[in-house]
């Protein structure tokens, strides 16, 4: 049930990821286009770290998703502001190089995990 | 059979559906919906939009309370329900003002739409700039919310930063449902909690600005830092209870007193969980320093009472990471040395002088009601009511706690830090309301309390009037409190309409002279203008253009040596807000204009029936 819950959630995070990034290159029309980049700005930073995040209650980890990818969202925009980089783009960019930092850390977390159970457990 | 017979038969038949919660909940949504039609917003008088509630919307809250209370009748009521009514409520208090006006309350939210616009055309801020500085030093909410305006190819954040109530108090309400489940695992009483809270969170600070952001946030990272860094029970407790005895010997309190209070329960705060690595740990102390940091950059005053929190809840032994302090304090010392040098260069004269004046500070934040109208001065006391009320039954939901063998002490903690605030700064002589806005979560929490003193108890029917009487009593308060300046709050199309052609037209180093600063200001261009608002002008210069407005406002709007273009800007909100608040006396802007208009020296730039925009003849090219 786990692992089936972990995929659906890499899934769509990778999902959002990809639709919202199609929205702002393709320049595709209003409100559509907001409602997808609201979504992606506010839950998918958070989602691809839950597997870090305390807790199991769902209201929990669901509130500490959103603080967390408005966190990283802000802390981003602030960098390449202060950088005198300003880019929309290469700001999408990046959050979704973290999106795909922390699904990749999930995955090698999950296989170390695994392995360790594979050494212990004997055949 | 007989009369009594049959009246029971209809009567327990009737029971469920009148008393479902969910028929209740819809028919609130309907009669709230089809409300909205009913309102006469120009009707609207000096206690705000209360003035203008059609008796519908009234009955519409009625039936929400009914049916929040009536979910407290039941053995079993699902989360969703509770969560329905929550959202309901919020919809229907902090929508209501955005589906009616169409436009976005508060002047300050437009200097804030003002700040993301000038990111946008400028891809940068400038910490030095003449006004509005301080938003230029705490840019985090700005660039994020430039960035959302960019990447979605909306025009403006006027799009959708109307709706920042709705959606901050919804972020609010979850989030302390979630911070609070930490403190009970009583459902019913942490939903109360999440509902007191709603009803007495008045001061109006959801807005569309930096405070909500990490008014959120900090929810958000008292939990994060509770479940990953809280101490390991029950050695906390053991030593706390050690620690309190203790302190209560030292100051000799009857034994018998001291015992029981060693007796009561603490809650169960979540244990840390089993299986987690030290890289695991690691991290998760980097996701607090990054949140921390994030609030550090986005507002100034939030950072202090997270810095407050987490060193009272360290000193009782609720977080076990002792340290956590100096990297916080690290972060906020990084960034006033830094990013923020240019501010604090200039305002630290004022902090040092505010420094310990609590009378001071509490004295400039309370409205002076000895010099606004009878209307505003019911809505300051109805606030102040409110305010005590819920200070009072948090008091009292802390001794049935105790009675009942529960002490809530990190509640108690979080809600009376925050006063340490009070002999820091006046905070612009806001102080008093933002250490409200940081106390009323838990003060909500505790006063859920006083109604539902056990996690176990059965049902009885008390219960359910109780939280419905409170209730209202609290919703009556609040309505005055929350919507009582909405005159002023409020800006019509018209109003907008102007102010649109002013900041679109205006060319950089323009003078605009403005009856008050509320109206919608400072949204667009903002850094072309230099502003003058006559309610804020030394006395003699007031009383000089009082005497002869003409004359007075042809030499200000004349100076074309120093600017190159220059404005008079009066609209309705300004007019009401003197009426309302003082500055000029009664009715001095609608006297201005008249003369300005009867004087033939100036030009009507635009009007309409909510706005108009002087200018000096001889200036017009």
């Amino acid at each position: 049930m786990k692992k089936q819950s972990d995929y659906y959630l890499t899934v769509i995070v990778l999902l959002i990821s990809l639709i919202a990034t199609a929205a702002v290159y393709g320049e595709w029309l209003n409100p559509l286009r907001g409602i997808l980049v609201f979504v992606f700005m506010l839950i998918c930073p958070g989602l691809a770290f839950v597997h870090l995040l305390p807790g199991k209650d769902q209201v929990t980890r669901f509130i500490l998703v959103i603080g967390l990818s408005l966190a990283l969202d802000t802390a981003v925009a602030q960098i390449v502001l202060y950088l005198g980089r300003w880019s929309p783009h290469l700001i999408l960019l990046i959050l979704i190089g973290f999106c795909c930092l922390g699904l990749l850390l999930k995955i090698l977390a999950e296989n170390f995990r695994q392995r360790s159970v594979d050494i212990i457990t004997p055949s | 059979m007989s009369f009594s017979a049959i009246k029971n038969k209809i009567g327990s038949g009737l029971k469920p559906i009148l008393f479902t919660p969910w028929l209740l909940l819809v028919l609130a949504a309907l009669l709230w919906f089809f409300s909205l039609q009913a309102f006469k917003l120009n009707d609207m008088q000096d206690w705000g939009l209360l003035s203008v509630f059609p008796a519908s919307i009234i009955a519409a809250y009625i039936l929400l309370l009914i049916g929040f209370a009536s979910l407290y009748l039941r053995e079993q009521v699902s989360d969703v329900l509770f969560a329905l009514y929550i959202l309901l409520f919020i919809l229907m208090i902090h929508g209501t003002p955005q589906i009616l006006y169409g436009t976005l309350r508060y002047s300050w939210a437009w200097k804030h739409v003002g700040i993301v616009d000038y990111i946008i055309r400028y891809g940068t801020v400038n910490p030095q700039i003449a006004i509005l500085s301080v938003y230029h030093n705490w840019p985090g909410f700005f660039a994020l919310n430039a960035l959302f305006i960019q990447l979605a190819g909306f025009s403006s954040a006027l799009t959708y930063a109307g709706w920042g109530p709705v959606f901050f108090e919804t972020l609010f309400a979850f989030s302390l449902l979630a911070l609070f489940r930490l403190f009970t695992q009583d459902r019913r009483l942490q939903w109360l909690g999440v509902w007191f809270f709603l009803l007495t969170n008045w001061v109006g600070q959801d807005y569309f600005s930096p405070q909500a952001t990490t008014y959120f946030m900090m929810f958000g990272l008292l939990i994060l830092i509770l479940l990953s860094f809280g101490s390991k029970q029950p050695l906390s407790l053991t030593s706390w209870k050690n620690r309190l005895s203790s302190m209560l010997r030292i100051i000799k309190l009857p034994p018998r007193f001291v015992e029981r209070i060693s007796s009561l329960k603490l809650p169960i705060m979540s244990p840390p969980e089993q299986g987690r690595t030290k890289l695991s740990q690691l991290a998760l102390g980097v996701i607090v320093l990054l949140v921390f940091g994030v609030i550090v950059s986005v507002h100034q005053l939030t950072p202090f009472m997270g810095v407050i929190a987490v060193v009272v809840l360290i000193l009782f032994g609720f977080i076990r990471w002792r340290t956590l302090p100096i990297w916080m304090i690290l972060l906020i010392v990084l960034w006033l040395a830094f990013p923020a040098k240019q501010y604090n260069k200039t305002v630290e004269g004022s902090i040092l002088e505010s420094f310990g004046k609590v009378e001071q500070t509490v004295n400039s934040s309370l409205t002076d009601v000895t010099s606004v109208s009878t209307g505003q001065v019911v809505v300051s006391w109805m606030g102040r009511g409110l305010s005590a009320f819920i200070v009072l039954l948090a008091g009292v939901g802390v001794f049935q706690r105790a009675r009942k063998g529960y002490l809530d002490l990190p509640a108690i903690l979080l809600a009376t830090s925050p006063v340490i605030v009070l002999f820091l700064n006046s905070y612009g002589g806001e102080a008093l309301f933002r250490v409200y806005l940081f106390m009323v979560p838990y003060l909500a929490f505790l006063a859920a309390g006083a109604i539902i003193p056990q996690e176990e108890t059965s049902r009885n029917w008390l219960q359910p009037i109780a939280v419905g009487v409170l209730s209202l009593i609290m919703l009556v308060a609040f309505l005055f409190a929350y919507y009582g300046k909405e005159r002023q709050y409020s800006f019509t199309k018209g109003e907008v309409a102007a102010a649109e052609y002013l900041y679109s037209h205006a060319v950089p180093n323009s003078l605009l002279v403005e009856g008050s600063r509320n109206y919608p200001t400072m949204f667009s261009n903002y850094e072309y203008f230099t502003y003058v608002a006559i309610d804020r002008e030394p006395a003699d210069s007031i009383n000089r253009l009082l005497a002869d407005p003409v004359v007075v406002l042809d030499e200000w709007l004349s100076n074309t040596t120093r600017y190159k273009a220059s404005y008079l800007f009066i609209t309705r909100s300004q007019k009401i807000y003197i009426d309302d608040v003082g500055g000029l006396p009664v009715g001095s802007l609608e006297r201005i204009q008249s003369l300005l208009e009867k004087s033939g020296k100036f030009e009507v730039v635009f009007s309409n029936q909510d706005a108009i925009i002087f200018a000096v003849r001889k200036n017009i090219k």
